[in-house]
């Protein structure tokens, strides 16, 4: 990645670090990617959490808890967190069951619909705002989330072609780690799941 | 804005919640029962010796049920950002996904035809005529009348508008501009009211489902590293 400086290849690789990733790790160069993408018909480009739609390559890594999560793509504990939605503690009734429950099935059976919504906005206050704040949240959420998984995708270059489509998707976070991102004129890239995008340079034709 | 450089947004649905479920058909009324009459002429009013029977009424046809609720539309995801050093405009979009049309009401049952009326065995019993007999239909029994019509199903309520995301964005340098816009997710249209069924009475056309009501509004932060 010549095109980056110092500083730029440094941030490329602490972010690669964070993810637990080799510094210079690449998990598709730009040639391969090209390969890739003359299998693709006029259809958009997948880049998903299922590898096996994906028409980026992707790395699979296992997430044991939300924590982890936290240090891999979260944002700081004393960032601007003015809009971020902490949740209300949960109802003893349902916390509980953290206790009782003998599986996930069996906790899933005894939780009310509204704690499905809360947890889910607990999570995504605990990557977004300050983790501190959701340690009532968080053996819940672990219990109902994790273990979990994302996929990674890295690389030096990602060329989105004039008019071309790509659509970020999948049941799981896609994180990527580029050094240059270019999308062209028209170009768009779709996203349909919770992802976490890291480029040093950045390039709208 | 001619380029859209990202566009954060849950997938919307393909098809309308369940229908509702078509009323049933009413079944046909019972044929009335066979008479048996004597004439001295056939210009003479029949001497019955067993009245035929006017055929009962059809049943009625049950009412379809209501749509299905739609499901609320899919979340926009969550994104964060880290551009580095920005060339050129970007533009980014984030709206959750429309909820889900309702289901369409179910139609209505038809009313069941109605009965036929009872024959009437006629024998002639005049001298000249004696021994003549035949089966026929008399007039003054009419077939029974066909049931009532069931009403149609209301259509279902639209799902409510997905939740919007929040995309956080962190750049370090930009030659260009940022466009941001951000969309609630619209609420799903109502399904509309099934079809009334055929037969007697007025049946109710049944009332398309409600919209649903929009999503929450995104949200989007950005942050120039110092």
């Amino acid at each position: 990645m010549d095109f980056l400086t110092d500083q730029q290849r440094a941030n490329f690789a602490s972010f690669n670090q964070r993810l637990g990733l080799a510094p210079d790790e690449l998990i598709h160069d730009t040639t391969e990617q090209h390969a890739q993408l003359k299998a693709v018909n006029d259809g958009p480009v997948i880049i998903s959490s299922n590898p096996g739609e994906s028409h980026i390559p992707v790395k699979i890594v296992p997430v044991g808890s939300i924590a982890e999560l936290n240090k891999m793509v979260g944002l700081p504990d004393n960032g601007d967190d003015s809009d971020v939605h902490y949740p209300d503690p949960l109802p003893e009734h349902q916390t509980s069951l953290l206790q009782t429950a003998n599986s996930r099935a069996e906790l899933f059976a005894g939780l009310d619909d509204s704690t499905f919504e809360t947890v889910k906005k607990a999570a995504t206050a605990f990557l977004m705002g300050n983790s501190a704040r959701l340690a009532d949240h968080e053996p819940m959420i672990n219990a109902m989330m994790f273990p979990g998984q994302v996929a990674l995708a890295t690389g030096s270059d990602l060329n989105i072609p004039a008019g071309q489509t790509y659509v970020i998707q999948g049941n799981d976070p896609v994180v990527l780690n580029y050094g240059r991102i270019t999308v062209g004129t028209g170009a768009q890239i779709k996203v349909l799941t919770d992802t976490t995008l890291s480029t040093q340079i950045f390039v709208q034709q | 804005m001619n380029n859209q450089t990202f566009y954060f947004t849950g997938n919307n649905y393909a098809q309308p919640a369940t229908a509702g479920g078509n009323g049933g058909n009413g079944g046909p009324g019972p044929k009335g029962t066979d008479g048996i009459a004597h004439y001295l002429d056939y210009s003479c009013p029949p001497i019955y010796l067993v009245q035929p029977g006017s055929g009962g009424n059809g049943g009625n046809g049950t009412n379809g049920t209501t749509g299905s609720k739609g499901a609320k539309g899919t979340a926009a995801p969550n994104g964060i950002l880290h551009f580095g050093d920005i060339q050129g405009d970007v533009t980014i979009l984030v709206g959750g996904g429309n909820g889900q049309q309702g289901g369409k009401g179910g139609n209505g049952g038809d009313g069941g035809p109605g009965g036929a009326a009872g024959n009437l065995q006629k024998s002639i019993v005049n001298i000249f005529q004696i021994g003549a007999t035949g089966t026929f239909g008399d007039p003054n029994f009419k077939a029974g009348s066909q049931g009532q019509a069931g009403h149609a199903g209301n259509g279902g309520d639209g799902g409510d508008g997905g939740d919007g995301g929040t995309v956080v964005v962190y750049y370090n340098s930009s030659t260009g501009n940022f466009h941001t816009q951000t969309t609630a997710g619209q609420g799903g249209n109502g399904g509309a009211a099934g079809t009334p069924g055929t037969g007697n009475g007025t049946p109710a056309h049944g009332n398309p489902g409600n919209p649903g009501r929009p999503g929450a509004a995104p949200v989007i932060k950005l942050f120039k590293n110092g």
